[in-house]
């Protein structure tokens, strides 16, 4: 009986190690995927900057502060309330993303990201969806886990023995659960809903304005009984979906199919419904669940005898050479190839490439050889001959890398899990997911004094995407008259249009950024109404400064439209939030 | 920094300006050193006195929430540490850090470092509760700012142990020097330009009057005012001329060392004088502080043993960079417009000017007492407890039976001076909404201290007005709040 149970135990250890190790190559590609998808993010939010995050906008500090009086929430963006100050905090945020793309000392830059990042949503808590919730929950997470061990300035430079690829603490675990825990409690709030226990779902959310990719239109003609069984379908798979990932048995087979289906099903909601940058944070979550299998398969096709037999030796040269080496061995994907220092025979050579066929290369050309041998950038090597041609060339790239190339240290830093680090991961694990219940269901109620710490890192969460999707949508008119007696539309100041309160179709236009329609689309709601008066003061002022004469603008209302489309179309109703007059 | 050596020139003239200006812009190293220990030992002393009020001045907690600053700033272009986040825990942080990094300055230990971290964490402090300053905490920035374009850590620090012993110049020129020298000569021409447009200062009442402020005098001061009105005209007389003339003695062409020391003495005896009368806070002291560099070599030569001279020669000036100095340049200029601009209406800034101004703090205008209030003004809390009793809670920490006349301990009217600048700020026009917060704080900390039938039922904030000046008339009585927490 108790060898059964020891045997039972260790079987646990063992699944429980496959389940939630990861690979280091993962951590550096989801490295690679956040700093990408922070960067896209950062420019469709520098789109409407002054609007939303000064104290010009639709947001001053002080009504941030009325609005939303959470004691606990920091942000730097609260330092000073004009445009100057906040794009400067812009830049050091898009440059802090840059550099966790390259991973140089990646676990200060991550810090600072996510710093940045929370100080952004608290900023303006308005245009926030479920998709910044997951960015910033993967950046807290990401601070427990190695990112840069692979792949990047850090590992290039790195002078402690790689040991293996596979990497296992709480961290990676609670990263893992997180993203699970997403789909659990979506699925579990969506099955709370009528909408989505007989399927009607579907529908809804293909009808609701401002939403929706013109495919959805389409779709939204097909077979009733088609759309039933596929908000069945999306209900089953958010919820036993994440289990496709921790199978006891073909662990590689499950944990592929899961990867592929759950990227297939946020490029179907990508396509079909307008979500903004969500489904490319939803893609980048996915990816730390890449198992060893996948890179080794990757590196093994890369893995030829011409790549094998090559080698660098090298005598004498500067550390500035050494290290521009180590980086390109490491960015050019090829690990494998031996670097070593040798006893060249007394010339002007210091450093030379030999092929698996032995023959020599010398001086520059050692950096074509190089980047012929890249799996990576292998095609371009004709250009870069090409480039050779230039005399000044040598001169132009030392006066440029030499400078941060001096900058660059190598350091010997081994990867390994401190005891500290998996006790906060562990705690902060335990306290996510009573948050959860807490926040999505009755059954648990959160100490008082546990909610601050939730509040400070921001890792407080609900997953209620579309649990339940509206019966109605609504859209914004911004009815302004002119001086000259003209009616027009100024919502999107940059393309007015006639005043029309039918449903606009398509929507886009109708709102001019990602970030501006999450605004519109929250602004009606009881707490907020209030405050439409800095946006159509906005609009005032904005288009005053641009027009004269008789093209000022004299007054302008805000009128609001909803219209039941469910169970039938309705006729519309207008319901106006705010009248002003332009000073 | 290197050493720069004096080209020949043409005319006598150039070589006598060019001696001249060399000279009336340098700064002595060991002086600057004073100066750093000097900065850095007041930076700690105003911590010190905060540190019992940064719950009260610098949290959403205390009497000035952020969200209630934001809407009473005066320029969007102001920024401050404190306004990341509004907890206790964060402004003590940043409060403890100031400390450290003032000690660190006074030390001299990365000396340019922890001057720039000084100036950022006193410039967020200051925007954080703008209300409880005075001029000397202006003054205060503006030595701290000029500090930054100075060798201050040349002797006595920690950074000078670290350098090897190599032949130093005793004294530094460069625009930063000069910036310095001139922040506070313009401090004292601009004073009395503001107060020669003033009827008081040219009647020669303005010490009189000053003297009568209650609340801004100390007891000796008081006993001062009643001296006969010939010797007051005459100490009017003697300030306003002090301040025209008085820092002319750190820019004289002959006999320079002489005139400088005497200077020096000068500006420190009178700021003793000013500190013994008025009560007017750290302002006087730092006023002192301000002169300390121009003590001139002359000083250490006879104060410090001969071995410590060994290190300094006779050589030609220390002179910064050319950035430092386009920078120091260019804040100069700026200081010089800006003073012409809060001075006098017929000058300009040029907004790019004024947000630089703003942003860096530097805006400034030393209109001290031009003209000095012809009346009295003091607060007055009147609390209805539970029990039906009333008391004043101006002072919160000594509570008085309420008193609708002349108070009769003028003294401790309120708790410190910062709450006494707090009160008299918020009195004032367009501050209405920091009224009722402030009474709210004053009934939490009431309650907090007191039994269940001595709590605050209802608070009032009144202002009372006397003028005392050409003659003594009735107290008026304004209300300027008033809230319930019976409930």
């Amino acid at each position: 009986m108790s060898k059964l149970l020891t045997a039972i135990d260790s079987l646990i250890l063992k699944k429980s190690t496959q389940f939630f190790t990861v690979d280091l190559r993962s951590l550096a590609a989801f490295r690679i995927g956040l700093a990408c998808v922070i960067l896209l993010d950062l420019y469709l939010r520098s789109l409407d900057l002054s609007l939303f995050y000064t104290d010009d906008g639709v947001m001053p500090r002080a009504l941030l502060f009325k609005a939303f009086p959470d004691p606990w929430r920091f942000s730097i963006y609260l330092l000073n309330g004009t445009a100057a100050f906040t794009v400067i905090l812009f830049i050091i945020q898009a440059f802090a993303a840059s550099l966790l793309l390259i991973g140089w000392r990646t676990r200060w830059v991550l810090f600072i990201s996510w710093f940045m990042m929370i100080s952004l949503h608290v900023r303006n808590p308005m245009i926030n969806d479920s998709g910044d919730q997951l960015l910033r929950l993967l950046l807290f997470w990401s601070l427990f886990l190695p990112l840069g061990a692979s792949f990047s300035v850090d590992s290039a430079l790195n002078t402690s023995p790689k040991k293996s690829y596979s990497f296992l603490s709480i961290g990676s675990a609670a990263l893992l659960l997180q993203v699970c825990l997403m789909y659990w409690w979506t699925g579990y709030l969506k099955s709370k809903t009528s909408e989505w226990q007989n399927g009607d779902a579907i529908f809804l959310a293909l009808n609701i304005t401002g939403y929706t990719q013109p495919v959805a239109d389409f779709l939204k003609t097909m077979n009733h009984d088609i759309l039933h069984y596929l908000a069945k379908i999306t209900l089953v798979f958010e919820l036993a979906g994440p289990l496709l990932f921790f199978s006891p048995i073909c662990f590689l087979f499950f944990r592929g199919l899961g990867i592929v289906l759950f990227w297939l099903m946020h490029m179907s909601f990508g396509f079909i419904l307008q979500l903004g940058v969500f489904p490319f944070f939803d893609f980048v979550a996915i990816i730390p669940f890449l198992p060893t299998a996948f890179w080794e398969k990757i590196f093994s096709r890369f893995r030829t005898p011409e790549r094998s037999g090559f080698r660098i030796e090298a005598a004498g040269i500067s550390k500035n050479h050494w290290k521009a080496l180590a980086l390109a061995k490491t960015f050019l994907l090829i690990p494998e190839t031996q670097l070593t220092r040798a006893d060249l025979p007394p010339s002007t050579v210091l450093f030379r490439a030999i092929d698996a066929d032995g023959s020599i290369t010398e001086g520059r050309n050692v950096w074509i050889e190089i980047i012929k041998h890249s799996p990576l950038l292998g095609w371009t090597t004709v250009f870069w001959r090409g480039l050779l041609g230039i005399k000044k060339l040598p001169k132009i790239i030392e006066t440029v890398f030499n400078p941060i190339l001096k900058q660059l240290h190598f350091k010997s830093d081994a990867i390994r899990t401190s005891f500290a680090g998996n006790v906060l991961a562990a705690l902060f694990l335990i306290y996510v997911v009573f948050w959860n219940m807490w926040n999505s269901t009755d059954i648990f109620k959160m100490p008082q004094f546990l909610v601050p710490s939730g509040l400070l890192t921001y890792v407080e969460q609900r997953w209620g995407m579309y649990a339940p999707p509206s019966k109605f949508h609504c859209w914004l008119v911004a009815h302004a008259k002119l001086k000259n007696g003209e009616e027009i539309d100024v919502l999107n100041l940059n393309q007015p249009r006639p005043v029309n309160y039918a449903r606009p179709y398509p929507a886009d236009a109708l709102y001019r950024t990602v970030r501006y329609k999450l605004y519109l689309m929250q602004l009606p709601e009881d707490e907020f109404k209030n405050q439409s008066g800095y946006l159509t003061w906005h609009l005032c002022r904005e288009w005053n400064n641009t027009h004269y004469g008789n093209e000022k603008m004299k007054e302008v209302t805000l009128n609001i439209v909803y219209q039941y489309f469910f169970p039938e179309i309705k006729a519309p109703w207008t319901v106006g939030l705010w009248y002003q007059i332009c000073g | 920094m290197w050493i720069n050596e004096i080209k020949p020139l043409d005319s006598k003239l150039d070589i006598f300006l060019k001696k001249y200006f060399s000279q009336i812009f340098s700064l002595d190293l060991r002086s600057l050193a004073l100066f750093r220990v000097a900065l850095g030992a007041m930076l700690l002393i105003d911590l010190a006195f905060r540190c019992m009020d940064v719950v009260a001045h610098l949290t959403d907690s205390g009497v000035l929430s952020r969200g209630l600053l934001w809407q009473l700033l005066e320029t969007k272009w102001r920024f401050s540490l404190y306004f990341i986040e509004g907890s206790p825990a964060w402004s003590f942080f940043l409060f403890g850090f100031s400390a450290f990094s003032a000690a660190c300055f006074l030390l001299g230990w990365k000396t340019r470092f922890f001057n720039l971290l000084s100036w950022i964490l006193l410039i967020s402090l200051h925007v954080r509760n703008p209300f409880v300053l005075d001029g000397g905490d202006h003054l205060l920035r503006y030595l701290l700012f000029w500090g930054l374009f100075l060798p201050l850590n040349k002797c006595a620090s920690l950074d000078a142990l670290d350098s090897k012993s190599q032949e130093l110049p005793q004294k530094v020129l460069s625009v930063g020097s000069a910036g310095l020298i001139l922040q506070v000569c313009l401090a004292y021409w601009f004073s009395a330009y503001l107060k020669s447009l003033t009827p008081e200062w040219n009647t020669g009442q303005a010490v009189e009057i000053s003297l009568g402020i209650m609340g801004f005098v100390t007891p000796l001061g008081h006993l001062v005012s009643q001296w006969p009105g010939a010797v007051l005209r005459f100490m009017t007389e003697f300030i306003f001329n002090f301040e025209k003339w008085g820092p002319v003695l750190f820019l004289m062409p002959v006999f320079f060392s002489f005139f400088r020391l005497v200077g020096v003495i000068v500006f420190i005896v009178i700021h003793l004088f000013f500190a013994a009368l008025l009560d007017l806070g750290m302002f006087p002291w730092i006023d002192m502080i301000a002169v300390l560099p121009f003590l001139p070599a002359c000083f250490w030569g006879r104060a410090i043993a001969n071995d410590m001279q060994d290190k300094f020669s006779q050589l030609a000036a220390l002179k910064s960079s050319i950035l430092i100095n386009v920078i120091a340049g260019f804040f100069l200029a700026l200081i010089f417009f800006w003073n012409l601009w809060s001075s006098s209406s017929a000058f300009r800034m040029p907004p790019v000017l004024k947000e630089i101004g703003y942003l860096t703090h530097m805006d400034q205008r030393w209109g001290m007492y031009a003209p000095p209030a012809s009346y009295n003004s003091w607060i007055v809390i009147p609390a209805k407890l539970k029990d039906g009793s009333e008391k004043d809670l101006t002072n919160f920490r000594k509570p008085k039976m309420v008193n609708w006349q002349e108070p009769k301990d003028p003294y401790s009217l309120y708790s410190s001076a910062r709450w006494k600048n707090y009160l008299l700020n918020i009195a004032g026009t367009g501050k209405e909404q920091a009224r009722i917060p402030y009474l709210e704080h004053v009934a939490r900390k009431w309650n907090q201290q007191s039994s269940r039938e001595q709590k605050v039922d209802i608070l009032g904030m009144f202002i009372l007005y006397q003028y005392f000046f050409p003659q003594v008339q009735k107290t008026q009585i304004v209300k300027l709040a008033q809230a319930d927490f019976s409930s």
